[in-house]
């Protein structure tokens, strides 16, 4: 016993411990039983998903139960949105906390042949308010087939002061002023 | 290599492990685990340390790669040889089933030894990369604590937004 007393224990602090049965005299404890390989995951989880990089395994690793569900949106930094309708922006922002990369497709393929009519929709503004609220760290927007105004290029340039990559793909909307202020501001 | 007079005063530490097996540890090695190095480095270090969380079959691993790790940075091996063989050992060493390769990622992280951890998370990641939700869930054994109603909506998500 005495030689316990003078351990500096490291007891792994509440946060990171599994089991923090204490261990008393040189016998160990033989209590102690070995949590369970989800317990042991669960608090490792965040920490293995970011090497997870594929939309396909992290999609995957996302519907294995609530905690992984949790852990993913934690933890996924590129997110691809194939039809700007398809999910509302405050949806995605509530769920995907730490994007850095954003993809958005908006209209079909369909409207490069004058088959949609000129206001049929796609606005960037709707996604740009919900993504300047809460995607500081936003480092890459890609944009296809989308309404772009020069306004909505001013926003982008105040709102994501780590910016380094903006394409736009078939988009429309803007015009010079707009690429001045992004030239000017980023 | 250490000469003759640092042998003499080389320190090793006692950790004894959860179920009370105790291993003694050269400094070099000891150090790589990043809580010991900061009881050393604040002085606090005394030679006999208990580590709670870590059962023998875990400790005994954990050593081993760090032996290795100390012993092949101060070998005198050049940069690149060193990093080779690290390699290879790494690669092997992580020869293991999943349930101790995740005890291992867990006694990294409360050991605080990086390059452990990242090994350890990268492997678990490999693990799942490529593999189907059920897999997933059978070699973790994971419950579905989804409804069926909850399950449907993330899938119906996938299929236009997220895929």
């Amino acid at each position: 016993m005495s030689e316990d007393e003078e351990l500096p224990d490291l007891d792994g602090g509440a946060a990171r411990s599994i089991n923090s049965t204490a261990v008393s005299g040189g016998g160990g404890d033989q209590n102690y039983v070995s949590p369970s390989p989800d317990q042991v995951l669960e608090n490792v989880l965040e920490n293995v998903l970011y090497f997870l990089t594929s939309r396909h395994d992290r999609n995957a690793a996302s519907l294995v139960c609530k905690s992984w569900f949790r852990a993913e949106a934690l933890t996924r930094s590129e997110l691809f949105i194939g039809n700007c309708y398809s999910v509302s922006p405050g949806r995605v922002t509530n769920r995907f906390k730490q994007i850095k990369a954003i993809a958005i497709k908006g209209k079909p393929r369909f409207s490069d042949f004058s088959l949609l009519p000129p206001d049929w929709g796609a606005h960037f503004a709707n996604w740009l308010r919900a993504m300047a609220a809460s995607y500081r760290a936003l480092e890459k927007v890609y944009l296809k087939r989308m309404c772009v105004t020069d306004e909505d290029l001013a926003i982008t340039a105040h709102s994501f002061p780590f910016l380094k990559e903006l394409v736009f793909v078939c988009c429309e909307g803007f015009g010079t002023d707009g690429l001045a202020i992004i030239a000017r501001e980023c | 290599m250490s000469s003759s007079t640092e042998l003499t005063e080389k320190k090793v530490f006692l950790l004894k492990s959860l179920d009370g097996v105790i291993f003694e540890v050269e400094e070099s090695v000891a150090v790589q685990l990043e809580v010991i190095r900061e009881l050393i480095e604040g002085d606090c270090a005394r030679p006999f340390i208990s580590l709670y969380n870590v059962t023998s079959e875990i400790l005994a691993l954990v050593i081993e790669y760090c032996k290795h790790h100390a012993e092949t940075c101060s070998g005198g091996t050049s940069a690149t040889i060193a990093d080779e063989d690290l390699k290879t050992f790494d690669n092997e060493f992580m020869n293991v089933d999943e349930n101790i390769l995740l005890e291992l990622c867990s006694a990294a992280d409360y050991l605080d030894i990086k390059s452990l951890f990242e090994l350890t998370c990268r492997t678990l990641a490999s693990l799942i990369k490529d593999r189907t939700i059920i897999e997933v869930r059978k070699m973790f054994n994971v419950e579905n604590d989804f409804s069926v109603v909850e399950e449907k909506a993330v899938r119906k998500e996938f299929a236009w937004a997220f895929k």
